[in-house]
């Protein structure tokens, strides 16, 4: 029997790989995956969802990592391998649910803009970390983009320059009172304990100046959280509306101020192309389930991975594997050294991420697909796992600008397309 | 000066298909069943969902008020005639219409029109059997037929005799007074957690037969129903039949050229039903480009970028509809299409259905694409599709199966 973790083999000589993958195999082994075909009907309570959340996040402790050690977190933001860790972090816990990988990494996500270097805004770390590390817990955090007339818009930032915000901050004395309506963000639907909530100072604004990205507490007055909605999959990650009406918090909720937030917002976007690893973890789930089918199950009397024609389509899955983690952990590597590869929020960086993330997601999606169609009735059957992972990783395609931004962005970059 | 319909922006596409090939009675039968859809199910999907007890209201009212089960079964039998093979091509328009309402109904109703035609079209069949089939069309009470065709084996289970390459699930021996029939474990297509009627292909040492089982026979053990992506109106569970005994009459013995037609009947409905849920995701579909802006302010449909790719969505569909419709005009007149043989048929039909299939997959999942998060809710009913359709696609055997089927017919392979 090949080892079934062929693919989560480290790709790294950091001791801590082995560690943490460990940790999190064990929590994926014992708590998520039994579970997890429950999962699709347990959208709504997360009574299940929350056990296998409360065991990685608080149990283990992964709600702290973000935060500067100072703050009593793991300092993962400060490191010159944030982005790595967070590869092994995101793809081991999607090989057992990507939603609950997704709604881990969202944990982080918003938080980047305050707790990774060279940008670190103490004074908020230190107000907001004890809401993770003292926690009796799960915390979670949500980034608040999406607005009902926009769709990709407020992501496309370079080219609308935020002026389609309608979300709006206005500052009264030292507080910002805050009036929007945000939707999908992940983490909501009644589960954000922290947003961040992208919005602008003066509406209709292309000035970068205007875009503010504030932290707002979820029991803030005027903060309401709608259910969450009815997807395809990925029910450990709700999304919802959220109102915000005469929000008010203090003026040092602000991220860093003019024109940083906006800067700074590019390698947030950077750091969501990271998701890639949600569609990972799945295909190579998918990759363990498949050997085990193909070597058990047969046609014409011959185990399906002894028939050629078979043997060359699990072929073209392991090259995707294999294709893909290589050009993701080599989007990791340029995040996490920006004195060797550019500033995160650089056009390169941001451009390698859109490409990387666009074709990787699309190749997961069509493995599993071939995956699917090798194993026939089994495949679209919930006791394989397959067609979970393949209704879950779709999501990753659509969000944060979705595909078509994705190209756009890579075009931008690489051909200096003016109008995109 | 005047402007054309196109340049006027209002919409001149049509999925033409060869009308030709349909009488206006054809037509008639693809208008009311389409406005059972609409009314029965598009119009109703945001508040039944995926609701069991409604999609077998919905297939009640299809199958006996609108009379789809007996379509098929010929004037003699005092029914609404249709001769066979000739109304393979009125089918096709029948469940591309009820393809675009649900294809899980779809799917379970081609089975069992699949199932009958092939019977019909067997003139060896006990006329006391026939009834007994015909009264499962004919029921006050919708009654389902659940197919148990060959697929993968198990190494656990050894090797078993296959039939076209795919391997037969279900064992016959003859006893004193018939058969009795055997499998552990078998995975019918659909409906085996509440069919009344279980149609098993089976092996026995001579050759291969279909076995028409009663659902309340002694000897049969139902599993757990199944939960599958898609395809929730076909209530699929593993079947055990332990020594289910049977007479001869309910035993026919099925050569390699009646199974091939079986496949061809299930080929050619299921890939109208493909059909018909691509129909539906482009109204979605072309409802959002409708509507939604980008960049601030330009429609969807008018950036050149998502006009691509609403158009990838539009061909796939154009072409799958050909295909299907091709291939009822040569089920149905199999000359005029230069097919010599079964062998060849069934070809083009696997062919045209793997090819259906991920031609409408891929039109779907392009369409989740332009609706960004909201082709992933529930609420815009798209994502359904795209269940349903990877769900059939699968259910139906992949594409391996069918290469290896193409290869044999047309390169002779032998050992494959």
């Amino acid at each position: 029997m090949k080892d079934p973790h062929l693919f989560l083999r480290n790709v790294s000589n950091y001791p801590a790989e082995s560690y943490i993958r460990g940790i999190i195999r064990d929590w994926a082994d014992h708590i998520a995956i039994p579970n997890r075909r429950s999962y699709d009907e347990d959208w709504q309570a997360h009574a299940l969802i929350e056990h296998a959340m409360k065991a990685l996040l608080y149990d283990l402790g992964f709600q702290k990592a973000i935060f500067p050690m100072e703050c009593g977190g793991w300092n993962l933001g400060q490191t010159d391998s944030v982005a790595t860790m967070c590869g092994w972090m995101f793809e081991e816990v999607s090989r057992a649910d990507s939603g609950i990988g997704v709604a881990m990494g969202v944990c982080y996500w918003p938080l980047i803009m305050i707790a990774a270097k060279p940008h670190v805004n103490m004074r908020l770390c230190k107000e907001f970390a004890p809401m993770f590390v003292d926690a009796d817990g799960p915390r979670l955090s949500a980034l608040c983009l999406t607005e009902p007339q926009g769709g990709a818009d407020i992501e496309n930032i370079d080219i609308v320059k935020g002026r389609t915000l309608k979300t709006t901050a206005r500052l009264v004395g030292d507080e910002w009172v805050i009036n929007g309506h945000k939707l999908w963000p992940t983490n909501t639907g009644g589960e954000a304990d922290l947003m961040a909530v992208l919005c602008t100072t003066n509406p209709g604004s292309e000035n970068p100046d205007d875009i503010a990205c504030i932290y707002v507490p979820a029991d803030t007055p005027g903060v309401t959280q709608g259910k969450p909605y009815e997807k395809v999959g990925m029910a450990a990650d709700k999304n919802g509306d959220i109102w915000f009406e005469e929000v008010r918090v203090p003026a040092w909720y602000r991220a860093h101020g003019p024109g940083l937030d906006a800067l700074y917002f590019r390698e947030v976007l950077a750091f969501a192309m990271l998701s890639s690893f949600y569609a990972l973890g799945p295909l190579i789930n998918t990759y363990e389930i498949l050997y085990e089918f193909c070597s058990q199950k047969t046609l014409n009397g011959i185990p399906l991975k002894e028939h050629d024609a078979v043997a060359a389509e699990l072929s073209e899955i392991v090259g995707g594997i294999e294709v893909s983690r290589a050009s993701v952990y080599r989007l990791a590597a340029m995040l996490d050294r920006p004195d060797i590869h550019g500033a995160r929020w650089s056009h390169e960086v941001v451009s390698y991420g859109r490409a990387t993330k666009h074709v990787v997601v699309d190749r997961c999606i069509k493995d599993i697909e071939r995956a699917m169609d090798i194993m026939g009735t089994y495949g679209a059957d919930r006791l394989w796992d397959v067609e979970k992972h393949w209704r879950d990783i779709k999501i990753i395609q659509l969000w944060v600008g979705g595909k078509q931004l994705c190209q756009m962005e890579g075009s931008r970059f690489y051909f200096d397309s003016q109008t995109l | 000066m005047k402007l054309s319909a196109a340049q006027a922006g209002q919409v001149t596409g049509s999925f033409p298909y060869p009308r030709q090939w349909l009488d206006t009675q054809s037509e008639e039968i693809a208008q009311s069943i389409g406005k059972w859809s609409d009314v029965e199910l598009i119009g109703k999907r945001l508040e039944y969902r995926e609701n069991l007890e409604h999609q077998m209201r919905a297939l009640t009212i299809l199958s006996k008020d609108l009379g789809v089960d007996r379509f098929i079964w010929p004037e003699r039998e005092e029914d609404d005639g249709f001769t066979f093979p000739e109304a393979a091509s009125t089918l096709v328009r029948a469940y591309e219409e009820i393809g675009r309402g649900d294809a899980g109904l779809g799917f379970i109703s081609a089975i069992k029109v699949a199932l009958a035609a092939v019977l019909m079209e067997n003139g060896r069949v006990d006329e006391s059997l026939r009834k007994e089939i015909n009264a499962v069309f004919h029921a006050d009470k919708l009654e389902l037929i659940s197919l148990v065709m060959p697929g993968l084996g198990d190494i656990s289970r050894g090797a078993r005799p296959a039939l076209c390459g795919r391997e037969v699930q279900a064992e016959l021996t003859r006893t004193k007074d018939g058969w009795s029939l055997n499998a552990a474990g078998a995975r019918p297509l659909n409906s085996g957690a509440n069919a009344v009627l279980y149609a098993v292909v089976a092996s026995y040492p001579e050759g291969f037969a279909l076995a028409l089982v009663p659902a309340s026979s002694p000897g049969i053990k139902k599993g757990k129903t199944l939960t599958m992506a898609g395809l929730k109106a076909s209530q699929n569970a593993d079947i055990d039949f332990w020594g289910v005994s049977l007479t001869n009459e309910r035993v026919l013995p099925l050569e390699r050229s009646p199974f091939q037609r079986l496949l061809t009947w299930i080929d050619l409905l299921c890939s109208a039903v493909a059909v018909g849920a691509g129909l539906d995701a482009y109204r979605i579909v072309r409802d959002w480009a409708d509507n939604r802006v980008i960049k601030t302010g330009g429609l969807l449909k008018e950036n050149t970028m998502d006009a691509a790719v609403l158009a990838q969505v539009t061909m796939d569909i154009l072409l799958a509809r050909i295909a299907v419709h091709s291939l009822g005009r040569a089920v149905a007149y199999p000359g005029e299409f230069g097919v010599i043989s079964g062998d060849d048929l069934a070809a083009f039909a696997a062919t045209v259905r793997v090819s259906v299939m991920e031609q409408v997959l891929h039109a779907i999942n392009r369409a989740m694409e332009m609706m960004g998060s909201a082709g992933y809710a529930k609420e815009w009913n798209i994502e359904k599709h795209w269940r349903d359709v990877n769900t059939l696609k699968g259910t139906l055997g992949g594409r391996l199966p069918v290469e290896m089927d193409v290869a044999r017919a047309y390169y002779g392979s032998t050992r494959i």
